[in-house]
């Protein structure tokens, strides 16, 4: 047995079994469920390249796997990716409700979240954009729901996806050629014109981001929030590990600068577009774009403070982004128009879903008190003495979002005649509820979260 | 060029690259994209093995095929006007001059031949322009498929591992799978 037929290949087949029993959804959803718990705990518990002890059977537990002569590889370094992908598919799937998701969303969120690691798994790392593309129309397929559908956001994010494939690839083809002399400099730059090109698509750094908010209004915001709660977390650790293979970039002194300077035009971007956004689905996209802006700046401190930060920062992340979009997701079911004019004192007709929306966004923004705030604070604190224009920038986009927040909660709490009620049904607000207290506890006791993460991210990636 | 039915191929290329770019109905996109097709073919085969190309050729014929016959619930939207071809035909034309001055020097840096590079550069530059130019998911999806084909003439040439060919074929196929998904007429109980 080894660790990407675990992780990889069964869940693949998992998912290929399940579409085929489509229509028994209740059983869909319960073998889903099932099943990434089960890989989700065999991450957390299981080191790779130990023996598997199942009763009494000993099964060996390798990290590779070789299929038409290219290796997939797991190694315990990747498993802290493993799980975080197994665990959102597990809250999500938790959470998924058949009236406002689609059945075939269990299959191919398997689907998806085994491709998406075989990207990370693949040696060389290059040709882990075949394998996100592959991801990606996959991802095409579960968010397309109606035939009167708007498509303009959909097809967006495929044409912008899809141009960082022959990006990627090129530049892996120009670095394969340049290995063996790194003193062709030419060669050496084109190479790594294409690879930020194609990264800075991946991760929808300005100007290649038009396709994020877009493709955030036109589908449903639950599946919104599954896709970019694990899409640029897998994407993250792709690009850290493809860092960390290459020496001549490793040790190239522009790197951490170029970074830097991407993360703060990421971060301030979000700032500035999230503060004059109207459209509430819009508006978390652009956490995901400041989150990612902070993930980068994280691995530009190439320290293994910065990398266990980075870590850490996940969780809050995933949290604050499901709390979010499953909020939204009960304010669509309930025909709630998702344009801010129309919230004028939503808090007096879905207290919870508003509560949830607000805490949320709050969190990412880094507030006191909520779980993005130790992550935030120690960050500018390792930023503090190195860079105060980085610094400025960073500050200067987490306050573009706090505007967007308190925007959104003055129009949300605004007096008005209309009396108290709760629209959201019970399972929703204990989901809500659950999702308000985690994101309060993470920011009240930070340690704890630390000490579950530092089991896992004991191997860390050499940045430096 | 290696031999001058080359030349040929090359010219007929650019010339269908134009009938593509420039075309108003669906039939006529397709019948442009194929002839593409068939002389990229007419190249690849002189590099690549046999087998190889002709896989190549199928999936492209394939795909095509596939968006051939999705029910589609109107025609292609309002058609080029006269401006707008002069516009495009101009766009591809200093494109493939970009492309012939600068050949010497890209055909060098890639270390390919003449009749790889340039077809590839300019179905590609082909692919990029039908992408932007048009809001039509028929039209966007076979410049995403005309793009491939040209970053295939070279990347398959200087890459032969299977797993990776193999993954590049589905995703062409994919691609033309997701496109016919995404033009798929509503249903009339899907319909408001």
């Amino acid at each position: 047995m080894s660790a990407p037929l675990l992780w990889i290949i069964l869940p693949l087949a998992i998912s290929a079994i399940l579409l085929g029993t489509l229509k028994y959804d209740r059983l869909v959803r319960w073998l889903g469920l099932l099943t990434s718990g089960l890989l989700s705990l065999i991450a957390f518990f299981q080191p790779v390249g130990s023996v598997l002890q199942i009763g009494g059977l000993s099964i060996d537990f390798t990290s590779s796997i070789f299929i038409f002569g290219r290796s997939f590889s797991l190694e315990n370094s990747d498993r802290f990716v493993i799980l975080t992908v197994y665990m959102t598919l597990f809250l999500f799937l938790l959470l998924m409700d058949h009236r406002s998701v689609p059945s075939k969303f269990v299959p191919l969120s398997f689907a998806i979240a085994a491709l998406l690691l075989s990207a990370l798994a693949v040696q060389p790392f290059l040709y882990s954009a075949v394998l996100v593309e592959l991801a990606v129309l996959l991802m095409i397929l579960l968010v397309r729901e109606k035939g009167d559908q708007p498509i303009e956001g959909i097809l967006r994010f495929l044409i912008y996806l899809s141009l960082a494939l022959p990006c990627i690839l090129f530049a892996g083809w120009i670095l394969g050629g340049a290995q063996a002399s790194t003193s062709d400099e030419t060669r050496l730059t084109a190479a790594a014109i294409f690879l930020l090109m194609g990264f800075s698509i991946w991760l929808a750094v300005f100007p290649f981001h038009s396709w994020l908010p877009q493709f955030a209004a036109t589908v449903n915001p639950f599946l919104f929030g599954f896709l970019f709660s694990i899409l640029p977390v897998v994407l993250l650790f792709v690009i850290v590990d493809f860092l960390s293979s290459l020496i001549w970039l490793r040790s190239a002194t522009y790197l951490s600068p170029a970074l830097m300077t991407i993360g703060v035009i990421m971060v301030i971007t979000a700032g500035v577009f999230s503060s004059v956004e109207k459209t509430i689905t819009r508006l978390a996209s652009y956490t995901v774009l400041l989150e990612t802006g902070f993930a980068l700046f994280m691995i530009a401190l190439r320290s293994d403070q910065g990398m266990s930060l980075l870590y850490q920062s996940f969780i809050p992340r995933i949290i604050g982004l499901t709390l979010l979009c499953y909020s939204i997701t009960v304010l669509r079911e309930n025909q709630v128009s998702l344009v801010q004019g129309r919230f004028t004192s939503l808090i007096r007709q879905f207290p919870f879903a508003t509560l949830g929306i607000l805490v949320s966004m709050l969190s990412i923004a880094g507030f006191p008190l909520l779980a993005g705030f130790p992550i935030r604070l120690q960050l500018l604190q390792l930023l503090g003495g190195s860079s105060w224009l980085d610094l400025v920038g960073l500050v200067a986009g987490m306050a573009g979002f706090l505007i967007a927040t308190v925007r959104l909660f003055v129009t949300m709490i605004f007096p008005t005649n209309q009396k108290w009620a709760v629209g959201e049904r019970l399972p929703q607000v204990i989901v809500l509820c659950s999702g308000i207290i985690f994101l309060l506890v993470m920011g009240l006791f930070p340690k704890i979260t630390a000490d579950m993460i530092s089991l896992l991210a004991i191997d860390l990636p050499i940045l430096w | 060029m290696q031999h001058w039915v080359n030349i040929l191929s090359v010219g007929m290329i650019e010339i269908a690259l134009f009938w593509l770019i420039l075309s108003n109905s669906r039939r006529s996109i397709i019948y442009a994209f194929s002839t593409i097709l068939v002389l990229v073919f007419s190249i690849n085969i002189q590099f690549w093995t046999f087998g190889f190309a002709v896989t190549k050729l199928i999936t492209g014929i394939m795909a095509m095929l596939l968006l051939l016959i999705t029910p589609t619930e109107e025609a292609l939207p309002g058609g080029i006007a006269g401006i707008g071809r002069i516009f495009r035909a101009l766009s591809l034309g200093m494109g493939i001059m970009i492309i012939l001055s600068t050949l010497s020097g890209t055909t060098q840096f890639l270390s390919l031949n003449v009749e790889q590079t340039l077809p590839s550069l300019t179905i590609l530059w082909c692919g990029f322009l039908m992408i932007a130019f048009s809001k039509d998911p028929f039209r966007i999806i076979l410049g995403l498929l005309t793009l491939l084909t040209g970053f295939e003439i070279i990347y398959s040439s200087v890459e032969r591992s299977l797993l990776i060919n193999a993954l590049l074929t589905a995703v062409y196929l994919l691609i033309a799978v997701i496109g016919s998904y995404l033009m798929m007429p509503a249903s009339p109980e899907e319909k408001p």
